[in-house]
């Protein structure tokens, strides 16, 4: 009963503040009106002794997706709203066979603007930085020096099922409000406070944890010259968490900050980086790494029109409450490449990348020293263009995790040719992988090729393409598995005259096999896949 | 922390030692310059030379704002064109040089953009600098979405790694360094990839930012054991939109991409995400180990052999470990070779712990409930496993659990 009222209580609330914009806004047609749906179907047919193990569903099913915009104005104000959903019966597509994907109404005189539905105010990368479901206000006077206000409250649902507790796709509850002021000093510097609140309700299983979290943050940005920029931010969270259903609560408090200078004028680029966001730092809302201290340099120097050359370093740690025996691990990442356009004078279109990546990881019982080497060449010869990849890594570590060597090498030519309205574009990919296990004394490799063919045809409306292939994983152990996968794929995108008055409306066919063998024979098993569909837009 | 300033220093000697000029910004070639533009509020500078916009991502009235400041010298006039200097309309600005210029672009319509400020003394800056092309797309914001999620997902599937990193951008909020190492180890470790999603829910909002959330469903195969393995879920994304393209801000946990670093690459979790998703530890191996079950005949019990990654109905026959049932309360695990139980899940084991010989010993396993993980030493290999299932009973001897090499 209570959980039945507080679902009242919230869908009261939303609808609430979807019916206070569509109130605000005028009732009549809007003034643009757009609208795309997308329908398909595919069969799928799985056999073969192994086929429980196949990521496709079985038989007939649909999917269904339609989207519609609009926009318009009355008096000073003007709207706009969004609204989507989502229908199939695949399981494995979506867990709700019907399902509304976003719903979005927005109104502004200029001055203020309101929002219901689908509400992504970002304040920043601590404090709020996900999407919510409720409403949101923002005053903001152009030309005056008044500050700019946001204040939005809302429910942290991935989906709008979740909102009204669906069973299937129920969660916990993650109520948030919060306030925003930025001040834009002049064009060269804002800065802005933001105070954000979120409030876990509803358990649903025992070992869920929820939490009671607050976060107040600074942030601001300064263009001291032409080309430079400096920006940060910092936040302080204030969290009770109870990590299980009887456990008692445990109280955090922790600090995050992160400060960016950027250079950019030709002809370098160059980053400094500093970012320390401590153990008890929690941000329910915003993105951040907790427990982590970072360093990172980067500078991207045009060395001339033809070269140039990028380094960075990038440097950090966890654990900040230095207690090593607990796993503190320190990172250290150094890496350059340089870009090299006409390597070859004589050769108008060639193109070299070529990179070094070196890792350096240890603490905690672990020292690892990775090296990443690669060389990317692209040219065209006559008609055929080339792109040829070559990398090899090295992997190390003392306490014996991880000791290989490792070379991958891809290489792929295409080209195109007119053949009157018609244009086709073959194509070939061949590939290899090389892994040497030094302490199992094991070698695995892995072939594999494909073989592709692109047709355009503009006058008829019509692309596709036939793709066919196969990779093949050899390895050395006895008694370990070997593997090969066989594929084919077609797609074709047709636009026939009756549905050309309709912007963007496509009939597709999309059809795939896949066949996988192994040495145990009675995993393997055959995909076949069909899918068609018609996209239409107006 | 010395050895960051000594390479920070190498760093910076071996840029002067390049070109002295590399550090100085802002000396712009020509007297006049502009301190700053920004078209909606994103700094011309991070678009790249071609902007393209969502209706979903314009102020209600539709407009679109070019709003900036002259560098430094007295400022005379400020024109713009948006047709490639076909016509120049003049700007007002402030005392200050601090100019607003806003127009309500038609969808598909490409807008070339060049500023020229003139300062007092006739003097002009170099209007290519500030070359732009603005366009309204015709698609919704759903479409850009799901281009830029297809994109992702065929070059992950097809472990290109820089096409990939494309869709990244600078500014990934858990660094895009580590997430393009976690990649690339992540290609090391999986081949066969194959990536499938739906959209549940976007949100277009501030500063350009889209919010994707998507219910996904994977198969891989990990060539460390040759063995296929699928996972489903729901996860969200965080765009930006630079350059006429949405680029990557954020992902969260369960990922899509960079599971060989899961805790780095991550930045928060997803509410109401029950399942067990696949992520990759530090010798390539899926985190969460290998599913396997065994089932025998009644009062027998399954019995395992991990080198040969075999099953039979024991004890004894070369297994090294067997299950015991119900019959046997005491203990739920007997075997051939020396164990130790930690009190961690087989995907937070590490090696080196698992790896020190203090603690293992011979005689049979006591049951220690959930969260345990229970390790052997064959041979100086070592192999840990936790159970999924019960243990057997003696009406029903099948037994289900994960296992790992370490």
């Amino acid at each position: 009963m209570h959980g039945k009222g507080r679902k009242n209580r919230k869908m009261k609330t939303i609808a609430a503040a979807i019916s206070i914009f569509f109130a605000c806004v005028p009732a009549r047609a809007a003034s643009e009106f757009h609208a795309s749906n997308e329908f398909s179907v595919v069969s799928n047919q799985i056999k073969g002794a192994g086929k429980a193990a196949s990521s496709l569903t079985k038989g007939l099913n649909y999917l269904e997706v339609l989207n519609v915009y609009g926009n318009g104005a009355r008096g000073e104000w003007t709207y706009n709203y969004t609204a989507g959903g989502k229908a199939t019966d695949d399981l494995r597509n979506d867990a709700k066979k019907l399902s509304l994907t976003n719903v979005q109404g927005r109104a502004t005189n200029n001055v203020h603007t309101l929002t219901a539905g689908d509400v992504f105010e970002f304040f920043s990368q601590y404090s709020l930085a996900t999407s919510l479901k409720g409403g949101s206000y923002r005053f903001f006077k152009d030309g005056s020096k008044l500050p700019e206000v946001t204040g939005v409250f809302g429910w942290a649902y991935p989906r709008w099922d979740s909102v009204w507790k669906d069973p299937v796709t129920r969660t916990v509850d993650r109520q948030a409000a919060g306030l925003r002021v930025k001040e834009n000093f002049s064009g060269d510097l804002w800065a802005g406070l933001s105070a954000v609140s979120a409030k876990d309700t509803g358990r649903l299983n025992a070992t869920d944890a929820l939490y009671d979290a607050k976060n107040y943050t600074a942030d601001f940005s300064y263009l001291p010259m032409p080309g430079l920029t400096l920006g940060g931010e910092y936040s302080k969270a204030d969290s009770l968490q109870s990590p299980s259903a009887g456990a008692a609560k445990v109280s955090a408090n922790g600090t995050a900050a992160r400060l960016e200078l950027t250079g950019d004028a030709d002809p370098s680029r160059v980053t400094l980086e500093y970012e320390n966001v401590e153990p008890d730092f929690f941000s329910a809302l915003g993105s951040a790494s907790p427990d982590r201290r970072k360093i990172k340099t980067k500078w991207r120097y045009k060395y001339s029109s033809q070269v140039t050359v990028t380094s960075g370093l990038l440097w950090y740690r966890n654990n900040l409450d230095g207690n090593t025996a607990a796993g503190t691990t320190r990172n250290w990442k150094p890496e350059v490449s340089a870009a090299i356009k006409k390597p070859f004078a004589s050769r108008p279109y060639s193109f070299a990348d070529l990179s070094y990546k070196f890792d350096r990881k240890y603490g905690a019982g672990q020292s690892g020293a990775d090296h990443y080497l690669n060389a990317n060449y692209r040219d065209r010869f006559g008609e055929l263009d080339s792109d040829t990849n070559l990398g090899y890594t090295l992997y190390r570590t003392k306490a014996a995790v991880r000791d290989a060597r490792e070379v991958n090498f891809n290489t792929s030519l295409s080209s195109r040719h007119q053949l009157g309205a018609v244009a086709l574009k073959p194509a070939v990919n061949l590939g290899t992988w090389y892994s040497k296990d030094e302490l199992a004394d094991t070698t695995d490799k892995l072939y594999e090729y494909s073989l592709s063919l692109g047709c355009e045809a503009p006058d008829a409306s019509l692309t596709s393409d036939l793709r066919l292939g196969q990779n093949m994983l050899r390895k050395s152990a006895a008694g370990s598995v070997d593997s090969d996968k066989f594929f084919a794929a077609l797609s074709a995108y047709w636009r026939p005259a009756l549905l050309a008055k309709l912007k963007e409306s496509t009939l597709f066919l999309r059809a795939g096999y896949n066949a996988y063998s192994f040495t145990t024979t009675a995993n393997n098993f055959r995909e076949k896949s069909v899918t068609v569909g018609l996209n239409t837009a107006f | 922390m010395k050895k960051l300033l000594i390479l920070a220093a190498a760093l910076l000697i071996s840029a002067g030692a390049a070109d002295a000029k590399w550090w100085v910004f802002g000396k712009s070639k020509a007297d006049v310059g502009l301190k700053y533009l920004y078209v909606n509020k994103i700094p011309a500078d991070e678009t790249g030379p071609k902007m393209k916009l969502f209706r979903e991502m314009l102020p209600s009235d539709g407009l679109v704002r070019i709003t900036g400041k002259p560098a430094g010298t007295q400022t005379g006039a400020i024109r713009i064109t948006l047709d490639n200097k076909g016509t120049w309309q003049d700007v007002k600005f402030a005392d200050n040089g601090a100019f607003e210029y806003s127009f309500k672009p038609e969808a598909g319509k490409t807008y070339t953009m060049l500023v020229e400020v003139t300062d007092t003394a006739g003097k002009t800056n170099n209007v290519e600098d500030t070359r732009k092309e603005i366009t309204l797309s015709e698609e919704n914001i759903q479409a850009k979405v799901r281009e830029t999620l297809d994109g992702m997902f065929d070059a992950y599937n097809k472990e290109d790694l820089r096409k990939f990193m494309g869709y990244v951008g600078e500014n990934f909020a858990a660094d895009k360094d580590i997430l393009e190492r976690a990649v690339k180890r992540d290609f090391d470790a999986l081949s066969s990839i194959n990536l499938r999603y739906t959209l549940n829910n976007i949100a277009a909002g501030a500063q350009g930012r889209v919010f994707a959330a998507v219910t996904f469903n994977r198969m891989v195969f990990v060539n460390k054991t040759g063995a296929s393995s699928t996972d489903t879920g729901s996860t969200e994304f965080v765009f930006d939109s630079k350059e006429g393209r949405l680029s990557l801000f954020s992902m969260k946990s369960p990922l899509m991409f960079g599971l060989s670093d899961a805790e780095n690459v991550a930045t928060g979790e997803v509410l109401g995400n029950t399942g067990s998703n696949l992520t990759i530890d530090e010798t390539g191996s899926l985190r969460g180990g290998t599913l396997v079950t065994v089932t025998c005949p009644d009062s027998s019990f399954p019995a395992y052999n991990f080198p040969n990654a075999a099953d039979s109905c024991g004890p004894g026959g070369g297994a090294n470990i067997w299950f015991y049932d119900n019959s046997m309360p005491a203990n739920v695990i007997g075997m051939s070779v020396n164990a130790k139980a930690f009190n961690k899940t087989l995907s937070s084991l590490t090696a080196a712990e698992v790896r020190n010989t203090a603690g293992y010993a011979g005689g049979a396993l006591a049951d220690s409930g959930a969260g345990y993980s229970y390790c052997f030493d064959v041979s100086s290999e070592f192999y840990c496993l936790e159970l999924v299932s019960g243990r057997p009973t003696t009406t029903g001897e099948t037994v289900t659990f994960r296992t790992k090499k370490f």
